[in-house]
């Protein structure tokens, strides 16, 4: 303000002074010069051009009073008249000629300054925008710097900047100012055929410029009318001659656009294309990058990435989990002070992974299965591998490594080569146990298993009985591996109930004893008895067959053990298969058995049938003989011979009723369908009904009949009896030499009658003392054949005997034969 | 006519068969086991042997090894009188003058005719 007083202080009195000194310097020349006007003027001049138009007229009025003065007062005579009125007049319109022309250069001068101005101002606000975009990473940071500056550059009252979308048909709003937020907002969508100057300026390619209201004809009726806007500019966003966009700025006056204000839009529309477009394309590389580092995020394997020289770029997540060091952690470190790992076997560092893969130049696995060490000192087996990373001319930029945490897999081919292990063995154990045919070969069998071969001892006990309910009395070893040393709490053979670990026993549920020195099922007694041998664990199975324990196994161990439910499965399936292989091979042994048997007896039945063949044939022989003999005609024989011969066809056809009766007999014991009638009667009585037969019988031998009277009747069949006496008898009679003595004698004993028919014959050997009674057996042996029969007696005496509920046999005698057998003693009633 | 012995164990029909051959002429010997047949063997020194097989103690197999054997006893014709076919010597035959094999029961017809082969 001062300065402006100063500057119009200044201006006045250079008009006072220079009107002062035209005046003098005028009065001074009159007199050389006359009327001297043209100082004046000059005074005029000076002030237009210093002090400016208002200096220029004042100084014309003061020099037109001054000059008015100048010639009137030197020349009072001279009257107001017309031509100094001309004069005057001259001299104003010089003065006003002169601000006239000053004022007309000034105004021109102004423009000019004013429009270097904007166009300084307009470079200062791309320089801003340009500046504004270089930092714009997005699109609608780079619309936002255009659009500010835009808008303070242009004097703009509204702008938007929309981007084509959804090949090149729709516009997206990315900026928008100063609108009504209804009519057009960021992030609005419009169809390119919308009536708008930016969607023409997209369409045609070209700038649009609306200067006044009356020439918005283009803008499109679907928007609200915008009273607010009287003019339009609007620029295409083309880069690389690619349309990609538009701008439009409204302006609230009417617009002339001249040719500056046209380039900075254009110039604008040029940067922001520019701007936008590195912005997408900076989105797309970090886009990228994100999705990359998402990816190898979550990926499941561990990733770390180095540089040339083996330095971290990147490691994820899981990664970071598996080495115990975060990304954050391990920022400008190397990788070999992160990602340590070592020889599984050696347990030697492994080649530096960055060197291999440098050295490789190509993807490679590294050392197999090397062991990581974390951060905190745990290992864990990993499987890795490594790839060199390449730039766009191909050239080797760093390393990615790619590793996961294998233990989990280790494991389970750990435990799957165990179950493998396990099952070869238990087929191999099982096949050979199934092959063998012994006991022993099952025990060899048996120990053939990794998991029972370093038994001490092993052992089969067999039971004289099957454990069902009650113990069985006895066992014996059946088979023994290490046979030689004492079984420990078993013999060879001897009472279950007696033995020390019997009580232990179960017929169903195996026992195991890990160490038998802690083991407080044992007492002290039965731990002392593994001491001799050093046995220190024990397993004993009960070995059954259907339901049926026949036996047991023991397995003895000279240390303690620990079995796992695994092993007891393990073992317990080879139990099974010994099971199964004794209960087979007990089969085995019954069937042949049971053939043998059979086939004995069918040759036995073949030979008593040619037995009776030929005992029957013999009388028949007589018989058929005699018979001939007395038809024959070319013999006549006398009365008497014929009666000879008759009466041995008599003789031998009794000898053949016998002889068919005795079979009858026989036939009807074995099949258990001879009727048996008993009733109480004295053995006295039972002697008498036979006595007639037995003093035939025994005609040629002493008799002896040796029965007290006071024997408590029995509960027979008589005549059965009496026919057992018959038979006894008559064998005695058979054997004994001539007048040798036969004792009948009878004695009370435990509820039966003890009946014995003594002989002094030779006497049977005593080894056929229990066969004489088989039928068929006794036709094998080579008794001494005499006379007729077939030795029947004895086999149906056992038979009758038998079916009394007594027994037969022969006695232990040092002389002779004595035939014993009993008969139950009839109760009183 | 021949001497002819008869070893059958059986005294019933051994006195069958020396009835009806004494009654046809020929002298008889009788023996009621092997080695008694043996001993008549000797003493008497048959035409002809009339022998059962099922003897008590020696066999009537047994003596006819014995004959073979015994170089003092001559070849003499036998004929086989047995009552148990099935159980008939299968083996080597150890004897290789056997005339005749009767199978009990016997008729006098087939007994004469093989004695009458057996006596040429």
């Amino acid at each position: 303000m001062l300065s402006v007083i100063r500057f119009r202080l200044g201006r006045f009195s250079v008009v006072i002074s220079s009107v002062i000194v035209a005046l003098i310097l005028s009065s001074l020349l009159r007199p050389l010069f006359g009327s001297f006007a043209v100082l004046f003027i000059g005074a005029v001049a000076l002030n237009v051009w210093y002090g400016g138009l208002w200096s220029g007229l004042l100084t014309t009025l003061l020099s037109t009073i001054a000059y008015a003065y100048y010639l009137l007062l030197p020349q009072p005579s001279v009257e107001l008249g017309l031509p100094i009125a001309i004069q005057l007049s001259e001299f104003v319109f010089i003065g006003l000629l002169l601000n006239a022309l000053y004022a007309g250069l000034d105004r021109r001068a102004r423009q000019v300054r004013q429009a270097a101005a904007r166009a300084a101002d307009r470079v200062a606000h791309i320089q801003i925008v340009t500046e504004a975009l270089s930092k714009s990473l997005t699109i609608s940071q780079a619309a936002e710097a255009t659009m500010s500056q835009a808008i303070a550059a242009l004097g703009a009252s509204a702008g938007s900047i929309m981007m084509l979308m959804d090949g090149k048909t729709t516009l997206q709003v990315v900026n928008a100012v100063g609108y009504r937020p209804a009519a057009l907002a960021v992030g609005l969508y419009f169809p390119l055929e919308t009536r708008m100057p930016l969607a023409d300026a997209v369409r045609t390619e070209r700038p649009i410029w609306i200067s006044s209201l009356e020439l918005q004809t283009t803008r499109s009726p679907s928007l609200p009318a915008d009273p607010e806007r009287e003019a339009w500019a609007a620029v295409p966003l083309v880069f690389n001659g690619q349309t990609i966009g538009g701008m439009e700025f409204g302006f609230s006056g009417v617009q002339t656009f001249n040719d500056e204000d046209k380039a900075f839009i254009v110039l604008l529309g040029q940067k922001c294309a520019q701007a936008i477009d590195r912005a997408r394309l900076y989105n797309e590389v970090r886009e990228q990058r994100e999705r990359l580092q998402v990816t190898l995020s979550s990926i499941g394997d561990a990733v770390i990435t180095t540089d040339m020289n083996g330095r971290i770029t990147f490691m994820n997540g899981v990664a970071e989990t598996l080495t115990g060091w975060t990304f954050d952690d391990t920022t400008r470190s190397y990788l070999h002070d992160v990602f340590r790992i070592i020889n599984e076997t050696t347990r030697q560092p492994v080649e530096d992974p960055v060197a291999k893969v440098l050295r490789e130049n190509t993807v490679v696995g590294l050392e197999n299965h090397p062991i990581l060490i974390a951060k905190d000192g745990t290992e864990m087996p990993i499987d890795d591998s490594g790839a060199p990373i390449r730039g766009e001319s191909g050239t080797i930029v760093g390393i990615i490594l790619v590793f996961r945490d294998i233990t989990e897999r280790r494991q389970k081919e750990t435990a799957l080569d165990a179950t493998f292990q396990r099952t070869q063995d238990l087929y191999e154990t099982c096949r050979r146990i199934g092959l063998v045919s012994s006991p022993d070969e099952v025990v060899q069998a048996l120990l053939t298993s990794r998991y029972l071969n370093h038994a001490s001892q092993c052992a089969v006990l067999t039971f004289n009985s099957s454990w069902n309910g009650s113990l069985p009395e006895r066992y014996e070893v059946a088979a023994a591996f290490a046979a030689g040393r004492p079984l420990p709490g078993f013999a060879t053979n001897g009472s279950l109930d007696g033995s020390p670990l019997g009580n232990l026993l179960s017929p169903t549920t195996p026992l195991f004893i890990e160490d038998t020195r802690t083991d407080l099922r044992l007492d002290q007694e039965t731990r002392e008895l593994f001491a001799p041998t050093g046995t220190q664990s024990t397993m004993i199975f009960p070995l059954t067959a259907g339901r049926r324990c026949f036996g047991a196994l023991l397995l003895y161990f000279v240390s303690p053990q620990h079995w796992s439910q695994e092993d007891y499965r393990h073992i317990q399936i080879f139990v099974d298969q010994i099971c199964v292989t004794m209960d087979n091979v007990r089969l085995f042994a019954a069937e042949a058995r049971a053939r043998l048997d059979a086939e004995q007896a069918n040759q036995l039945k073949l030979k008593f049938l040619a037995m009776i063949s030929h005992e029957l044939r013999t009388p028949l022989t007589s018989i058929k003989g005699f018979a001939t003999t007395l038809l024959a005609t070319d013999v006549t024989w006398d009365a008497e011979s014929q009666r000879d011969f008759v009466a041995v066809i008599s003789e031998e056809a009794d000898k053949l009723t016998d002889l068919i009766g005795q079979l009858l007999d026989l036939s009807r014991l074995q099949a258990g369908k001879l009727r048996i009638e008993p009733d109480a009667r004295s053995l006295r009585e039972i002697v008498g009904i036979a006595m007639a037969e037995l003093e035939s019988i025994a005609a040629q031998h002493r008799l002896v009949v040796d029965i007290a009277p006071d024997l408590p009747p029995v509960m027979v069949d008589a005549q059965r009896i009496a026919q057992v006496l018959v038979n006894l008898v008559g064998n005695a009679a058979k054997y004994a030499p001539p007048a040798g003595r036969i004792t009948l004698s009878a004695v009370a004993r435990e509820g039966n009658l003890q009946v014995n028919v003594g002989d002094e014959g030779p006497g049977i050997p005593v080894e056929n003392r229990e066969s004489v009674f088989e039928a068929f057996l006794q036709l094998e042996n080579s008794l001494p054949h005499q006379g007729t029969g077939l030795g029947l007696g004895l086999a149906i005496c056992k038979g009758l005997i038998e079916a009394h509920g007594g027994k037969i046999w022969v006695a232990e005698t040092t002389s002779g034969t004595t035939m014993s057998f009993t008969v139950p003693i009839a109760t009183p009633l | 006519m021949p001497t002819i012995l008869i070893v059958e164990d059986d005294t019933n029909i051994r006195q069958f068969v020396a009835v009806n051959l004494r009654a046809r002429g020929y002298a008889v010997v009788q023996a009621g086991s092997a080695e008694e047949g043996l001993q008549q063997l000797h003493a008497h020194s048959p035409g002809a042997l009339v022998l059962d097989i099922k003897l008590p103690g020696m066999s009537g197999w047994d003596m006819l090894v014995q004959i073979v054997a015994d170089p003092k006893l001559p070849d003499l014709p036998v004929i086989i009188m047995t009552a148990s076919p099935l159980s008939d010597h299968t083996g080597e035959q150890p004897y290789s003058n056997i005339a005749d094999k009767l199978v009990k029961p016997v008729s006098v017809a087939d007994l004469m005719l093989a004695i009458r082969k057996a006596c040429g």
